[in-house]
């Protein structure tokens, strides 16, 4: 045995064909010997930077161990701004493998706890950060995202962009003036960026090495901390959930009656009550009930609707939500086009039935 | 207790009319609650929009004139103005409307004045021992309990209780122009840079926001089976428990 690798000059001949086999592929560059070179079966590679020109970092609240959407475009943004010659670090906060760092697009991962006190969040980033010296810093533009971006532009004094809509290399455009004029501008040391605004990355999976934290330094940006003591975080019980804010809706239509049944239903499946507008104006269900253009815009997760027909002025109400499952008797129903999982069904039927299951389950 | 509110000349993002935003509204509901003066201060000229938030409950609003850019002008005003009785609390809405809009201004006093700042406050409690008990507003319904050493900074969530409009306070609601000594204006560091133009709205991310058209459907299917089916199609979603039906806190 040489380790010589054996030619297959009928693979060759086929690589010199279009996929389809029919014809002669045009090679533009005349390279011919290119398409005939006999190829090892190519293993998933990944891109290594050693020592990039510049960084630039993306600070990710982790969840469940990996990367939301937000968080995958947050890296995204990293990595185009960061181009071929840059390199993206990725500050997780909570844990992020390595692996699905890298796929996003993260040449390097670190991880910190711990980031309970707000007050402290500054001081612990800019450490981080600090021997990376990066040439733009993203956060999301959530609750904590914007909140930790603030305080470390407001402690470094580097200058920020909140709530970018459009980013790219040169500029990043953000809303301004009661966002009737938007400002242009070289983009920021620090930036923020909305949800779905930047597409995630999907090139060739990056390296995404775990990094150690090193021993805080005694830097002057730290300060005497202990102005903010953070209490345990209660869940809202699931009445208590405004509508607008509900992870899940329960809402009745004109095809539910027994509004008994649907109350049970509701309070046995930790649901969050919502109504269609002509339930409201009948005042079978309060007002602050309705969901749709009128009533309520939802940023539910999931959305169950028993006896609604999806009006457009409904349907609107309902553009976030993930998950809609709908039960109705109309087969041709606007709902049922919305819906993940529609049962055409009566709603009055399926309510006493499903409600029965899961008392069923419960006992 | 003293509370100040810090306003902005806000203006109504459609009409493009003077309007206080939500969050100030937020804040004002705040300063309410914990009872004691609530006073407002603008770093600016007199603005309508002034006049329209006091309605919702300040009998005055102090504009600030000069002082160089708005957090020195407030922080001179804080320590000198009002020197012999300094406010305990200091609050903010989320986010201005019709200037800048980044935010940022809270965050800047507190680091500027070294108080402790607090975002999404939803609720104020009651003050014990130089602390102040709040609860934060977090996504989806849920609250957290926290103390804030005072003096402190708290941006309301917008979520907060709005108090009423009611006409009568802003028709008597006095603005009082405060000169307050400092080097001129300077614009703050980073607010010329670039320009602006008429605001375009952006499509969102094509494909982004997970919207599943026409999935399954169960056409007259009978009626436990379709219960069984909504029920394991909630569970596979992960919105109901996975071991028992009916939840705890219902």
């Amino acid at each position: 045995m040489t380790g010589r690798i054996r030619r297959d000059p009928r693979a060759e001949r086929s690589r010199c064909l279009v996929p389809g086999g029919e014809r002669p592929r045009l090679a533009r560059d005349g390279n011919v010997a290119g398409m005939v070179v006999s190829r090892r079966p190519r293993e998933a590679t990944v891109r290594r930077i050693e020592t990039p020109a510049f960084w630039v970092a993306a600070v990710v609240e982790a969840v469940d161990g990996g990367l939301d959407r937000w968080g995958r475009q947050l890296v995204g943004a990293a990595r185009m701004l960061a181009g071929t010659d840059g390199g993206v670090v990725l500050i997780g906060l909570g844990d992020v493998a390595g692996n699905a760092a890298g796929e996003a697009g993260a040449d390097r991962v670190l991880t910190v706890g711990g980031t309970d006190d707000p007050e402290a969040v500054p001081g612990v980033l800019m450490d981080l950060l600090g021997p990376f010296a990066p040439r733009h810093v993203l956060f999301a533009e959530s609750r904590v995202g914007g909140d930790f971006a603030r305080r470390v532009a407001a402690r470094s004094g580097w200058p920020i962009q909140p709530g970018v809509e459009a980013l790219n290399v040169r500029q990043g455009i953000r809303p301004c003036r009661g966002g009737r004029y938007e400002r242009v501008a070289a983009v920021a040391r620090v930036v923020t960026l909305p949800c779905d605004r930047v597409a995630p990355y999907a090139g060739e999976a990056r390296e995404g090495r775990m990094l150690e934290a090193g021993p805080p330094p005694a830097s002057p940006s730290a300060r005497p901390v202990g102005g903010v003591v953070l209490g345990p975080v209660a869940r809202a019980p699931a009445g208590a959930v405004p509508l607008s804010e509900a992870p899940f809706v329960v809402s009745a239509g004109q095809g539910v009656t027994d509004f008994e049944t649907f109350h049970a239903l509701a309070r046995a499946l930790g649901a969050t009550e919502g109504a269609s507008r002509v339930v409201c104006d009948a005042g079978l269900m309060p007002r602050a009930a309705q969901v749709g253009a009128s009533g309520t815009v939802l940023d539910a997760r999931c959305y169950l609707a028993f006896g609604i027909a999806g009006a457009p002025q409904h349907l609107q109400g309902l553009g976030k939500v993930e998950h809609v499952v709908a039960v109705n008797t109309d087969l041709h129903a606007a709902i049922i086009a919305r819906a993940g999982l529609s049962i055409v069904a009566d709603a009055q039927a399926v309510m006493p039935a499903l409600l029965a299951l899961l008392r069923e389950e419960g006992a | 207790m003293r509370s100040i509110v810090l306003l902005s000349g806000g203006i109504d993002p459609l009409s493009g009319r003077p309007a206080p935003p939500q969050g100030e509204i937020a804040a004002i509901g705040l300063a309410r609650s914990i009872g004691g003066a609530a006073e407002g201060l603008h770093a600016g000229g007199p603005s309508p929009a002034l006049r329209l938030a006091a309605a919702h409950g300040l009998a005055r609003v102090d504009c600030l004139d000069g002082g160089g850019n708005a957090v020195e002008a407030l922080a001179t005003y804080l320590a000198t103005y009002l020197g012999a009785d300094p406010p305990d609390l200091v609050l903010a809405g989320r986010q201005a409307r019709g200037g800048e809009d980044s935010g940022m201004l809270p965050y800047l006093l507190a680091e500027r004045l070294g108080w402790p700042l607090l975002a999404g406050v939803i609720a104020v409690g009651a003050a014990a021992d130089g602390w102040l008990s709040v609860m934060i507003g977090l996504p989806q319904g849920a609250r957290q309990e926290a103390r804030v050493r005072l003096p402190c900074i708290l941006v309301a969530h917008d979520a907060a209780p709005a108090p009423p409009f009611i006409f009568d306070r802003a028709r008597r609601a006095e603005l009082r122009v405060v000169p307050v000594a400092g080097p001129a204006p300077v614009a703050a560091e980073g607010a010329a840079e670039g320009d602006d133009r008429p605001y375009r709205a952006r499509p969102r991310l094509i494909g982004a926001s997970a919207r599943t058209g026409a999935g399954q459907v169960l056409d007259h299917p009978d009626i436990a089976e379709a219960a069984t089916v909504l029920r394991d199609h909630l569970r596979a979603l992960g919105v109901l428990g996975p071991s028992r039906g009916a939840s705890p806190d219902a």
